[in-house]
């Protein structure tokens, strides 16, 4: 078993931490109750972060040896002010995470990755080899493969019955990736027709959509065709080459990591509308899943909606205040969306 | 009085766009209605500034508050702040139908109401034409997002300035060139071109408009404290627009003789001074009783605002943009909030204050989620601290009666 180093943004290339022997595991709420964290920001804070807050500000350390920051938002930048003096889980490096993704950014984020390398290497005395590195790009590349064909067979309903989407994507981005690999191959393997008519519609979100949501969708006659989150399309880097020098590789894993569909933090508008507008002509609606104070997501919202509804396509939007379950008023807003795109 | 409410964004348009209106405006000022010489000064710095933007063919930019002025005024570009012009339509009364209209618009509630009151000014026409928007990434991750969307919106370019966590040489390295690409997009899309002496003139303002400055915060280390702090929450608004004009150097010189004057004389604009409060983040820009309940009531003098802080240091202008770059890369709240805690704290003892207040601003994230770490560096050294709720614009976010409460138990505390 790797010991484990846990994460929180997409845009850490995850390549880096599992060459150097350890499982990355991506960050993600477990439902706690976010009044626990309420001691340490405040009332109104990303409800997001806030929830993962809560998972760790009692004293468990979840079985990690360390975690890895990113410069991502606002709200990143304040859970590590307080976790670096509350929780008991060492911060191994706060990465210097560009917004851009020209080449002098491409170049600053290849720096900060090998400063990254440097501290990693220093604090537990290993040495990342262009082997191990290039081995573990192979190993992910290869998981990027399969999740787009998985997202192929979303997209055309064509996913094996009884696969839970929500909760296979947990699995992928916390557990060994070859083991991991290995599942989604078995899962490739079916033949799946979970797509049944119903309106098509893609989720929204910004670290995930909860697997409630999608759930609740599918029992309710509609159908997810694709999902836009950090657990999902966000994830998928291009192919990174795996041949050359350790810094060879990370210049690579650098561009190739900028270059992921943008989140809002790259203020990239017109980039996020490009990889939306993907799935169009697939689509009957959109239903975005937001963190409740999630400043980035809601800013970027307005504008998201009026393109959308320019192509046709009617949004709903919900705010998601960290709780497991979906709320009735939320239950009741998705009937009527989906009543409403049946008509 | 809802006919007026209704023409009124029409009128202010037109008065906007009017010559008519910048000679009525210079006329008043001759007649000396403000008695202040830094009043007149700042009149007569929006007056030019209001007829650049609005002149035929005028090539304003729009900026986020942390995008240094300097480099604007340097390419003979009028810049154009949202958020302030959202604080001043804040203290004209007109948030209430701002936020209503970005609401209408899709901006949830739950945003910032600078921001959201900027999206509903500019959607009633209020803004200028602008020919670009230009943010820097830095401190708050909601202005350069609206930057973005109106640049999207109105079909002009929007250029991001991204800023590093870290204040070392590479980053000021990556800060500068990306200034450079910049300067280079701004001179294309406004025609103006670069002039490297205009630009070191503009660096040369600034440094004489901070000395200024920086003298101004000495004096106000006096006791009695010389100025009204609630007087001097513009100081955000001033340190983003002025700094780099002409205007910035007048209005600091006569600010600074002015409280020269009075300290010299051991007078202050506040007579009842029993406690010195340091006051972090900004203040409620709508008509309210809380500053002066708290000044004249209870007698606490805000003897310094966190946002007054002059936090730079002199510019080199034999490198303008790498010296534009390191000023980005000072400021306090970049990077961990123990920085700010640490700067919080120098003030606090440099102004011998009694207690702290925080103005906990619904939707400032970046400020709020600070606190936590602010509050316990200030408890470790014994400085009282208090958090008020409210909001800086929507007055319908501050609740009078438990903030009063809360203040007076401060206050009473202070005593004790």
């Amino acid at each position: 078993m790797r010991p484990k180093i846990g994460y929180f943004c997409p845009y850490l290339p995850k390549e880096i931490v599992y060459a150097l022997g350890f499982l990355p595991v991506r960050l993600l709420p477990r439902g706690e109750q976010e009044a626990e964290a309420t001691a340490f920001l405040p009332r109104n804070f990303c409800s997001l972060v806030k929830a993962i807050l809560a998972d760790f500000i009692g004293g468990d350390d979840h079985g990690l040896e360390g975690v890895i920051f990113l410069d991502a938002c606002d709200g990143y930048r304040r859970l590590h002010d307080v976790w670096r003096e509350f929780v008991p889980v060492e911060v191994l490096d706060f990465v210097a995470l560009p917004r851009l993704e020209t080449p002098l950014a491409q170049e600053r984020y290849h720096q900060a990755l090998r400063l990254l390398v440097r501290r990693l290497e220093e604090r537990f005395e290993r040495e990342l080899t262009a082997e191990a590195l290039g081995q573990a790009v192979m190993i992910y590349n290869h998981q990027r493969r399969l999740l787009r064909t998985l997202h192929e067979r979303e997209r055309h309903g064509a996913l094996p019955a009884g696969v839970d989407y929500g909760e296979l994507m947990v699995q992928v981005y916390s557990r060994d990736p070859e083991l991991m690999n290995r599942r989604l191959e078995a899962i490739l393997e079916e033949d799946g027709a979970n797509g049944a008519g119903g309106p098509r519609l893609m989720l929204v979100g910004s670290i995930r959509v909860k697997p409630e949501l999608r759930r609740t969708i599918e029992e309710l006659g509609g159908r997810v065709v694709a999902e836009d989150s950090c657990l999902d399309l966000r994830e998928l880097v291009d192919e990174v080459n795996p041949e050359g020098s350790v810094d060879d590789i990370l210049r690579d894993l650098a561009a190739r990591y900028l270059s992921i569909p943008p989140c809002p933090r790259m203020r990239d508008l017109r980039g996020r509308l490009a990889h939306l507008l993907r799935a169009d002509g697939h689509l009957d609606g959109v239903v975005c899943c937001y963190y409740k104070f999630c400043d980035l997501f809601l800013a970027e919202f307005p504008l998201i909606r009026e393109e959308l509804r320019k192509r046709g396509l009617p949004v709903l939007l919900l705010e998601d205040e960290g709780q497991p379950k979906l709320s009735g008023q939320a239950l009741t807003r998705i009937e009527a969306f989906l009543e409403m795109l049946r008509q | 009085m809802r006919r007026w409410e209704q023409l009124k964004p029409a009128f202010l348009r037109r008065l906007a766009r009017s010559h008519l209106a910048f000679g009525l405006a210079e006329r008043a000022l001759a007649l000396k209605h403000l008695p202040k010489e830094q009043d007149q000064v700042l009149l007569r710095f929006a007056l030019d500034l209001g007829e650049k933007l609005f002149a035929k063919d005028a090539r304003g930019v729009g900026a986020n508050i942390f995008f240094p002025a300097e480099l604007l005024y340097g390419l003979d570009i009028p810049p154009f702040y949202p958020e302030v012009a959202s604080g001043l339509g804040a203290s004209l009364g007109m948030a209430e139908e701002g936020l209503a209209k970005a609401e209408a618009a899709g901006y949830p509630g739950d945003l910032c109401t600078f921001h959201r009151n900027a999206v509903g000014m500019k959607l009633r026409g209020l803004f200028p034409p602008l020919r670009a928007y230009v943010a820097t990434s830095h401190i708050c991750d909601v202005a350069p997002q609206i930057m973005a969307n109106f640049a999207y919106e109105d079909e002009v370019p929007f250029i991001l300035v991204d800023v590093p966590p870290e204040r070392d040489e590479e980053s000021v390295d990556y800060v500068e060139r990306q200034l450079e690409a910049a300067v280079e997009e701004l001179c294309v899309v406004t025609g103006a071109s670069f002039d490297i002496d205009r630009l070191r003139e503009a660096i040369r303002l600034s440094n004489q408009a901070r000395r200024y400055a920086i003298e101004v915060m000495e004096l106000r280390r006096a006791s009695p404290s010389p100025l009204r702090g609630s007087g001097m929450f513009g100081q955000l608004a001033l340190i983003a627009f002025l700094f780099g004009s002409p205007h910035g150097v007048e209005y600091y010189r006569a600010l600074r003789d002015y409280t020269h004057e009075l300290v010299e004389r051991g007078a202050s604009e506040q007579a009842n001074q029993r406690y010195r409060l340091l006051w972090l983040h900004l203040k409620p820009y709508y008509p309210n009783q809380l500053l002066a309940h708290l000044e004249d009531e209870l007698g606490a003098a805000i003897v310094f605002e966190e946002m007054s802080l002059v936090w730079w240091d002199e510019l080199d202008e034999r490198r303008p943009l790498r010296a534009l770059a390191e000023k980005i890369l000072s400021h306090p709240s970049l990077g961990p909030a123990k920085h700010r805690a640490e700067v919080v704290l120098k003030l606090a003892r440099e102004f011998a204050v009694d207690g702290v207040v925080h103005f906990n601003h619904w939707g400032c994230h970046q400020s709020t989620g600070a606190l936590r770490i602010v509050r316990d560096r200030l408890r470790r050294e014994g400085i009282p601290f208090l958090e008020i709720d409210g909001d800086c614009v929507d007055g319908r976010n501050l609740q009078w009666g438990p903030l009063l409460t809360r203040i007076e138990g401060f206050i009473e505390m202070l005593e004790g």
